[in-house]
């Protein structure tokens, strides 16, 4: 009964270890987007992603304004500046799987806050829209 | 514009009125898609219903709301949650709306995208994650899980005045 107890313990201790280590990503991406109605060229920058994004929003034309990552340092907490006053400050949670806190707010202002798993290769995209469809905001958060 | 864009536009369109051009091509779309034609009104059903049930719950609590969700998703697996049947839950995977509230949180739960048999399918709720969104104001929020991809999109919407 004893070996048995300690195998499964060995056994959930191991089961952890690969789930942590698989779960912790080293750092967030964020990149800012601005979709509107507008037919427009298709950025190269955004090549990668147009194709998902056309597919589940509304948007006719996306356009890429910056990008920033940082590291996730030991307290899993981070900002993210963006251009035009865009900033992400992120909470990465420990646990099972990778699960992301996000305050995305705008020249101090809130857009929104969300909490959401996040995959690797499958980015959470944010998208605030407003009282018009133009330039609507658009933030894409990767871990990796 | 596709049926998975068209089913976005009437998730958009519970919340708040789409922009006209949006408008024109979901309607032209509804006019040619029995299948779309027929996610509106279900998902307007369902959504009375899952509001209705929203708005007793008094304490916004994500872990038990997750539980007792959980529980009802479980007991409703043969019919999809929300009542909707499985082919219409495929395409948006999960999707909830939030009632428009101030600071409304949106708890949304999905599994890996995976295609397996609804029979496998409670197995995989069982071990989803919730999406909270939380959104200033009277602005509401909608949670989409792309079946195909695995990408999560979370929506939020100021409101818009109904006629343009
Ligand atoms: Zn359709």
């Amino acid at each position: 009964m004893r070996n048995l107890l300690r195998f499964l313990a060995l056994g959930l201790a191991l089961l952890g270890a690969v789930a942590a280590h698989a779960a912790q990503p080293t750092s967030i991406r964020a990149i800012l987007i601005t979709a509107s109605n507008d037919k427009a060229e298709s950025d190269p920058r955004l090549k990668p992603y147009e194709a998902e994004l056309q597919r589940n929003l509304v948007f006719s034309s996306f356009r890429f304004v910056n990008e920033s990552s940082a590291p996730i340092p030991a307290n899993g907490r981070s900002t993210l500046q963006l251009a035009d006053g865009h900033a992400l400050e992120l909470e990465v949670e420990k646990g099972g799987g990778v699960r992301v806190r996000v305050v995305w707010t705008h020249r101090g202002a809130a857009m929104m806050t969300t909490s959401l798993p996040l995959r690797a290769g499958a980015p959470a995209v944010l998208v605030r829209r407003g009282g018009k469809d133009d330039n609507v905001p658009v933030v894409l958060v990767f871990a990796r | 514009m596709n049926c998975t864009r068209a089913q976005t536009s009437i998730c958009a369109a519970r919340d708040a009125a789409l922009p006209p051009a949006e408008a024109a091509e979901l309607s032209a779309h509804l006019n040619g898609c029995a299948e779309c034609r027929a996610f509106k009104t279900t998902l307007e059903n369902g959504l009375a219903r899952w509001r209705a049930e929203t708005a007793a719950v008094a304490v916004p609590d994500a872990e038990l709301e997750w539980r007792a969700v959980r529980r009802r998703i479980q007991a409703e697996s043969q019919r999809g949650a929300f009542g909707l049947p499985e082919a219409w839950l495929r395409p948006l995977r999960w999707a909830a709306l939030p009632l428009g509230a101030a600071a409304a949180a949106a708890v949304v739960f999905f599994a890996s995208p995976d295609r397996k048999p609804a029979a496998e399918r409670s197995a995989d709720v069982a071990s989803a994650q919730p999406v909270t969104v939380e959104v200033p104001g009277d602005a509401s929020a909608m949670v989409m899980v792309d079946d195909r991809s695995g990408w999560v999109f979370v929506v939020a919407s100021d409101p818009r005045p109904r006629d343009l």
